[in-house]
């Protein structure tokens, strides 16, 4: 008898353990995290109006630079750089361009821009970054007067 | 015949430890949840993206159980990105969020301060899941398996 009751103890005792170890019920699910390509870059600072209007007697017309636009970029690829280019074909004068003071990336050397893409900032590798877009217009005495519209377009491209 | 009693008597007993133990319970609903991260202003990080279709359901009772706290945990050592869960809209009198948790595979508070109950009362929150991933993070899927586990405070 003394067996069975201790048996039957033990038995209860289990139960109570196993009921017991439920006190803390869970539950669980799936969540999922992707992080697709991205790739953004825009130019701030609107429009851009360069003037040449001035000379030295003797020498070609004094270059006009402004520094007014900027430049940012979000990517969190890697490989990549900036282009730019012009829709200008034939253009009466020389616009040159160049990134200053760039972070999250390289400048490239300064470029004359055409209808071309020309790199403009290299070596953006899952980066934020900004600079700015330094352009000069140039003309010769020889180009005479008139004017020139670009618009200009910078793009993400790989390397 | 007494110990028969005796014995009939503390299966019951147990069989009631059973039930107020296993009256503590969490749920999740609405199943599985996916954040995409793929937009970002230039010049600035990724936007995070923001989930909430889940809910927790949970019960404490009677009211002789213990003060409960829920723990958030994920089996994911080393994600890729960030990825927070907060419980916002909790039913009145039914606990208190910890606020914006980041889950590790620490166990973490998440709601602490559960009352018991005189009966179950299907306590509920909503589940704001919020992925961030900085461009430096690069690209790519984390697939966590989120726990949430009710306790004793």
């Amino acid at each position: 008898m003394n067996i069975l009751k201790f048996v039957l103890i033990a038995l209860l005792w289990t139960l109570v353990g196993s009921y017991a170890s439920f006190a803390g019920t869970s539950d669980n699910h799936t969540v999922t995290v992707t992080v697709n390509a991205i790739n953004e870059i825009a130019i701030t600072g609107g429009s851009v109006t360069l003037t040449i209007n001035s000379a030295t007697a003797g020498v070609d017309p004094n270059n006009d630079v402004d520094a007014t636009t900027g430049l940012l970029w979000t990517s969190n690829q890697t490989g990549k750089k900036a282009t730019i280019q012009s829709d200008l074909a034939g253009p009466n004068f020389t616009l040159k361009a160049v990134a200053t003071g760039v972070t999250g990336g390289s400048a490239a050397s300064e470029v004359t821009i055409s209808t071309t893409a020309q790199d403009f900032i290299t070596g953006i590798a899952t980066t934020t970054g900004n600079g700015t877009i330094q352009y000069t217009g140039v003309a010769t005495s020889a180009e005479g007067t008139g004017s020139d519209i670009h618009t200009i377009t910078i793009t993400i491209v790989d390397n | 015949m007494r110990f028969l009693a005796t014995f009939t008597i503390s299966v019951a007993a147990a069989m009631l430890i059973g039930n107020v133990s296993l009256a503590a319970n969490v749920s999740i609903l609405n199943g599985n949840v996916d954040l995409v991260v793929s937009t970002a202003s230039a010049g600035s990080e990724p936007d995070p993206d923001i989930d909430q279709t889940a809910q927790l359901q949970w019960d404490n009772w009677p009211n002789s159980a213990p003060t409960k706290k829920i723990t958030v945990q994920t089996n994911l050592a080393s994600p890729q990105f960030a990825l927070g869960v907060q419980a916002i809209n909790i039913t009145p009198s039914d606990g208190t969020s910890a606020g914006e948790v980041q889950v590790s595979t620490s166990a973490t508070d998440f709601i602490n301060s559960i009352p018991a109950k005189d009966s179950p009362d299907n306590a509920t929150c909503d589940l704001r899941y919020k992925a961030t991933a900085l461009a430096a993070d690069g690209t790519g899927i984390d697939t966590h398996t989120i726990t949430y586990t009710i306790v004793d405070q």
